[in-house]
């Protein structure tokens, strides 16, 4: 852009996002994605990523629930996969303490299934979070459970619903567990698990992915690596 | 005391001349209800409050030179 590119040039980004778009100049080699980028020039560890995928919004360091299920989510660090910004910042349907992690990986376990459901029923997830669920924090669907029952007249019961849930998250995994995927790449970069955020109201954090993990795999029952065993898959009525 | 209080999206509506930070002058000891009372916002509206960038509740006692952030709980996708 004819000038050194410094955090907070707002006139550069807005010049580069069209660079990008058109890939011109420099802009070519952003096109790429940052993590190509980052890797081009020796350092994919700074590539704010997990599974090649970019972060959303949120540093996990401030946000713990937020780290486990950008590690966790089947598509990389998205926050569409279960959103632990509503309970960890927003105080929907409560609020939880955003820098603690213990007991975090069975509510993220939850929002991932819930979403799941929102997926495939083709709802919003903006709707379905305040609306059609019970404003609990292992969020029961029974908005979306009225909605299916009256357009199919299926006649499903609550267990069933989330049961399903859990199936699609189980299907996904069983899918990456066979192109090679483990707990290995439930990862997050070094700047997130050992750098402590320098300022701010999180000052001092790093995001404790591993300890979430250990509890996170139990709570699916999965191994201690990451992959679904036979008696959960069996349970889903999923074959192994 | 003084109080900066910040207002965002739809809860702007509830800042002293429409301004983005305002200051408040409160008396000692008063809570984040007070504030939000001073402002005129209505229990029943939805908000998200920090206090020097932690969650806040309305029984939260505020201190000279805090700022407290207002804005309203949606997320983006």
């Amino acid at each position: 852009v004819g000038r050194a590119l410094k955090w907070g040039d707002a006139d550069a980004l807005v010049a580069l996002t069209r660079m990008t778009g058109h890939r011109e100049g420099f802009g070519d080699v952003l096109a790429d994605g940052s993590l190509r980028v980052a890797t081009r020039y020796g350092h994919p560890e700074l590539a704010m990523c997990s599974k090649g995928q970019d972060f959303a919004g949120y540093d996990p360091r401030g946000s713990q629930g937020m780290g486990l299920a950008y590690a966790t989510s089947p598509i990389g660090a998205s926050h569409m996969r279960g959103d632990p910004a509503y309970f960890e910042l927003l105080g929907v349907p409560k609020n939880i303490d955003r820098l603690g992690h213990k007991g975090k990986a069975a509510i993220v376990k939850d929002w991932q299934d819930f979403f799941a459901i929102i997926d495939s029923a083709g709802l919003c997830v903006f709707f379905s979070v305040r609306n059609l669920m019970e404003q609990r924090l292992d969020c029961p669907p029974t908005g979306i459970l009225e909605y299916l029952n009256a357009a199919t007249g299926a006649g499903y019961t609550l267990d069933e619903l989330r049961k399903a849930g859990e199936r699609i998250a189980n299907a996904e995994r069983v899918f990456l567990a066979r192109a090679g995927f483990s707990r290995k790449d439930d990862s997050l970069p070094p700047r997130i698990t050992q750098e402590p955020l320098p300022d701010g109201p999180a000052k001092g954090m790093v995001c404790h992915l591993d300890e979430m993990l250990d509890e996170y795999y139990p709570a699916r029952g999965w191994t201690k690596d990451g992959v679904p065993t036979p008696e959960k898959l069996a349970e889903l009525g999923l074959k192994p | 005391m003084r109080v900066d209080v910040r207002l965002f999206s739809v809860l702007r509506r509830y800042a002293p001349e429409g301004a983005e930070v305002a200051t408040l002058e409160l008396e000692p000891g008063a809570t984040v209800g007070r504030l939000l009372e001073r402002l005129g916002v209505p229990e029943g509206v939805e908000r998200v409050v920090l206090v020097n960038g932690h969650h806040g509740s309305p029984e939260t006692p505020l201190a000279d030179g805090d700022v407290v952030t207002l804005f309203p709980p949606v997320a983006g996708g």
